[in-house]
């Protein structure tokens, strides 16, 4: 008897410290900076468009060569760095003061998108330019130097640069690009499916960014589709891990069986052969609750270096 | 007769020959990451990189440039190694010592029985689904009280850390209670201490060394952890600022970039898995001097009450109470976390879930990823168990007990057992991954993981060795038959039931890993691998991609389920064959000691 006494007295003891603990809430006021790990192509897109007013953006914040000539390897201290979109929107989702960026198609009901500088992001604002933050995405091969692709690489490639492959972006929640200049030079082909598997080559090896996985996995279904005489899932050997992993795979490519994939822009001094396939905005998003709906680039700049701290800060300048 | 020599001759030499391959392995390992760290740490400075505070690496730093571009300091991911592990120390290690006393002496034997089989399923539990249920559960419970209005950080990192060592600290500490005397309880009792005070002031201090020893064991299972912790901590190169502050680990840095690190910043990784290895060995150096500890003071050596019986438990019966309290607590947050996740995940395991084949662009299925795993196993149970068993067998039948060798292979394979699995992943991703072509391969994974494997089959195949009588040994010597002969036929039969449900609790273990197998094996959902040469998710990873994926959270609770199923399947499989097939040979291993005994006695 004493002891179910016991066991009674102590169950309650225990639960009742949960929800003490738990009760007592703090204030929802302060801001919760969220970002993506280093290697993030959508932290290297969020990063390079994001400025203050002198035009230092994020990216040379965190760089060696800061203007202010301090040393910071991120954004303000007390940030959190996740690895996927998945990890970023349900930590928005489920933290009140958070604010965080992923790529725009994967906003879903449970995180609200910003507008930037009052401009909201959808298609028509990204295309012709004045939502500020977009990024490509980029397929690479290696430079033409070190050997063209294997037959089979190089067909999937092909299919990739199509008008066929451009029909899909829409279902991958990407933005379809057809314009020569903005796809990096690379034209609209047409992809003709073959009806026997290339003799040269048996693997495609796919690394890079996971901003690109929807992409790339509806992009590998319709070739699959298109060629099945022949081509099977098996074929391909995806693995994403960032759009850094993804170059360095390209970079390391002896075989010529590798297509990277990397989700910011690819810059003049980079050698790899390459084209964008698809433009992609970049979303930031905070938690249904909060009431502020409009941000300035120069606010996110200050929100990710630490300038500001409180939501209250923004709703006040608001008013 | 020379043929028998032969064969006992030869016999020999493979078992020595496999022990001979786990202490090459244990030096491989080393090594390989000392020297791949030396260009590493002599560019950035061994003081920079221990002492910098600056994390903050260029992917194209290479040992030729004259300056380095990226700054290469771990001291706060050093810091947040310790913090989290401390944490977790006051978290696992006041929780499970007060559980071990309410199992030791405060509870009657059916209570204890469960109680006891709930803990180890807690030690089952894989650590990418604490890291998931802190996620998706406990990060936004708690932010509801943080002052920074985020829940993840050092608290909840400690809290998880804390539930994950705790098995660890009740096994130890309860088996060191268990192992004191009675006389010094009941001597106490008659001289006039209640229940509560015999407990707390002689039988705890009594069990001090295991105590400590079990705490020591926790340490080394928290800083060794790697996916849980970038699941919560939130990964920031920083000291953390407090409790919800974000802080990276040690393990963590080296999964978080290990992928597209650069030539100086690969060094730097693998310096880092060198200052873990350090942290370890101190560990392990710490744990040999408290278990020897033990030895020498069983020789009647007077018992200290200083430690463990701290002065402000005045009336003893509040220990007893917190005793019950942790262990209600245990008990409540196991079966929470199991309950949630059955909850959440059982309506979405649907037959297209777990019967279609993945293909891509359509929703996720995880048939591949189940055929994936039973190839590693494959792999993994083909290389560890024959040679665990025979370096096991090779340590117990053949050596002289306490013999030089024989101890340098101990701490070889105790060392091994340490080392944090993100560091036999990157030495998976630089040495196998290579050698299979450069990719990541199930094959590659399955040797990566074997290493991983070897300590524990080694170790817990010497127990049930050790557990076979020496009798029967004898009986068999006496009657004629060879080494050899003895062992397959007397020795191996004996210790089967215990090789067997290590050999299960060795699948429990594959099944459950995730940082090892990310870079090696294949780290996203695929169709069905192509053979051993092609890569493939386990469903432990493929959990892991499915919380990085937002739109498929349903799907992530589902395979938390199925992999949760199977871990403690497997477990209780284990349990099961160890009892009952241990009964079963009990009783015709003793009809074959009298039947043996018979001749020898006459």
């Amino acid at each position: 008897m004493k002891k179910i006494l016991m066991a009674i007295l102590s169950g309650i003891l225990a639960v009742g410290i949960g929800v003490a603990a738990v009760g007592c809430g703090g204030s929802g006021s302060s801001i919760v900076v969220v970002g993506r790990e280093a290697s993030s192509g959508t932290r290297e897109a969020f990063d390079k468009a994001v400025k203050n007013a002198e035009g230092t953006s994020l990216d040379d914040y965190s760089g060696e060569n800061n203007p202010d000539g301090e040393e910071h390897a991120g954004y303000v201290k007390g940030a959190v760095y996740l690895g996927g979109t998945g990890d970023v929107a349900s930590r928005v989702a489920s933290t009140k003061g958070a604010i965080g960026y992923i790529s725009l198609g994967s906003v879903d009901e449970s995180v609200t998108a910003l507008n930037i500088e009052g401009v909201v992001a959808d298609e028509a604002n990204v295309l012709n330019g004045s939502y500020a933050i977009q990024r490509p995405f980029v397929v690479m091969k290696r430079d033409a130097s070190k050997g063209d692709l294997q037959d089979l690489a190089a067909d999937f490639y092909s299919y990739l640069t199509s008008e066929q492959a451009q029909g899909h972006m829409e279902e991958a929640g990407v933005i379809s690009l057809t314009d020569t200049d903005k796809r990096d030079g690379q034209e609209v082909t047409q992809y003709t499916a073959l009806t026997a598997k290339p003799a040269e080559g048996d693997k495609i090896v796919i690394r890079g960014s996971t901003s690109m996985t929807d992409t790339i996995s509806i992009m590998i279904r319709e070739y699959v589709e298109l060629n099945k005489a022949w081509c099977t899932n098996e074929m391909f050997d995806l693995q994403l891990q960032g759009s850094s992993y993804g170059r360095s795979a390209v970079d390391g490519d002896t075989t010529g069986n590798v297509i990277g994939l990397a989700s910011s822009a690819e810059t003049e001094s980079d050698t790899r052969d390459h084209f964008n396939i698809a433009l992609d905005a970049v979303a930031v998003i905070v938690n249904p609750s909060n009431e502020v709906k409009d941000i300035t680039l120069e606010q996110l700049f200050d929100i990710y270096t630490g300038a500001i701290t409180s939501w209250d800060e923004l709703t006040a300048a608001e008013e | 007769m020379d043929r028998v020599k032969v064969k006992e001759s030869a016999s020999k030499a493979l078992f020595a020959a496999a022990a001979i391959v786990c202490i090459v392995a244990v030096v491989a390992i080393f090594v390989f990451i000392i020297i791949r760290s030396i260009p590493a740490l002599s560019k950035i400075g061994f003081f920079n990189f221990v002492f910098g505070d600056v994390w903050n690496p260029d992917r194209f730093d290479n040992y030729a440039t004259e300056v380095l571009a990226g700054r290469y300091g771990i001291l706060t991911m050093i810091v947040g190694s310790v913090f989290s592990t401390v944490g977790a120390l006051i978290i696992g290690g006041v929780l499970g010592f007060f559980t071990a006393v309410f199992l030791a002496r405060f509870c009657n034997a059916k209570v204890k029985k469960v109680f006891s089989a709930v803990i180890n399923l807690l030690a089952g539990i894989p650590s990418v689904i604490y890291g998931f249920f802190g996620m998706a559960v406990l990060i936004p419970l708690f932010a509801n009280i943080s002052p920074t209005g985020d829940g993840g950080g050092l608290l909840v990192s400690s809290l998880v850390l804390g539930i994950m060592i705790l098995p660890t600290v009740v096994a130890l500490s309860k088996t060191g209670m268990e192992a004191v005397p009675q006389e010094l309880y009941e001597g106490a009792r008659a001289l006039g201490a209640t229940h509560e005070q015999a407990v707390f002031r002689t039988v705890v201090p009594a069990a001090k060394s295991s105590i400590i020893a079990s705490l020591i064991l926790g340490v080394g299972r928290a800083i060794g952890e790697t996916m849980a912790v970038i699941m919560i901590a939130g990964n920031s190169p920083e000291i953390p600022g407090g409790l919800f502050g974000s802080f990276r680990t040690m393990t963590a840095n080296i999964v978080l970039e290990m992928g597209y690190a650069g030539e100086v910043q690969m060094g730097a990784l693998l310096s880092t898995g060198v200052i873990l290895l350090i942290f370890i060995a101190v560990i392990n150096l710490l744990f040999g001097l408290v278990v020897a500890d033990r030895k020498k003071s069983k020789g009647g050596k007077k018992f200290s009450l200083g430690l463990s019986a701290p002065k402000w438990i005045k009336p003893a019966a509040i220990g007893k109470v917190i005793s019950w309290v942790s262990a209600v607590f245990v008990a409540i947050f196991l079966a929470f976390i199991i309950g949630y996740i059955l909850v959440r995940g059982i309506p979405h395991i649907t037959p297209q879930f777990l019967f279609t084949d993945y293909a891509y662009g359509h929703d996720p299925s995880i048939l591949s990823c189940i055929v994936s795993t039973l190839l590693l196993i494959v792999v993994s149970i083909a290389i560890s168990v024959p040679l665990g068993i025979a370096t096991a067998i090779y340590l117990n039948e053949y050596t002289r007990r306490g013999s030089k060798f024989v101890r340098v292979i101990r701490s070889a394979i105790d060392i091994l057992s340490g080392i944090p699995s993100i560091v036999y992943g990157l030495f998976g991703m630089l040495t196998f991954v290579v050698w299979f072509g450069g990719s990541a391969s199930i094959l590659a994974g399955g040797f990566t993981i074997s290493i991983m494997l070897l300590p524990v089959v080694v170790k817990s195949t010497e127990e049930s060795l050790k557990a076979v009588p020496d009798s029967f040994r004898e009986g068999s010597f006496a009657l004629g038959a060879g080494k050899v002969r003895t062992i397959f036929k007397i020795v191996l039969p004996s210790a089967l039931p215990g090789i067997l449900s290590a050999v299960i609790l060795t699948i429990g273990r594959v099944v459950s890993e995730t940082a090892p197998l990310m870079y090696t094996m294949g780290s996203v959902i695929q169709p069905m691998p192509n053979g051993f040469l092609g890569s493939g998710a386990t469903l432990a990873v493929a959990l892991y991609a499915l919380t990085r994926e937002y739109k498929y959270m349903d799907q992530a609770y589902a395979a938390a389920c199925v992999l949760m199923i199977l871990v403690l399947a497997l477990n209780f499989l284990a349990g099961f064959i160890g009892k009952r097939l241990g009964k079963k040979f009990q009783g015709e291993t003793n009809v074959v000691r009298k039947k043996k005994r018979q001749p020898a006695e006459s």
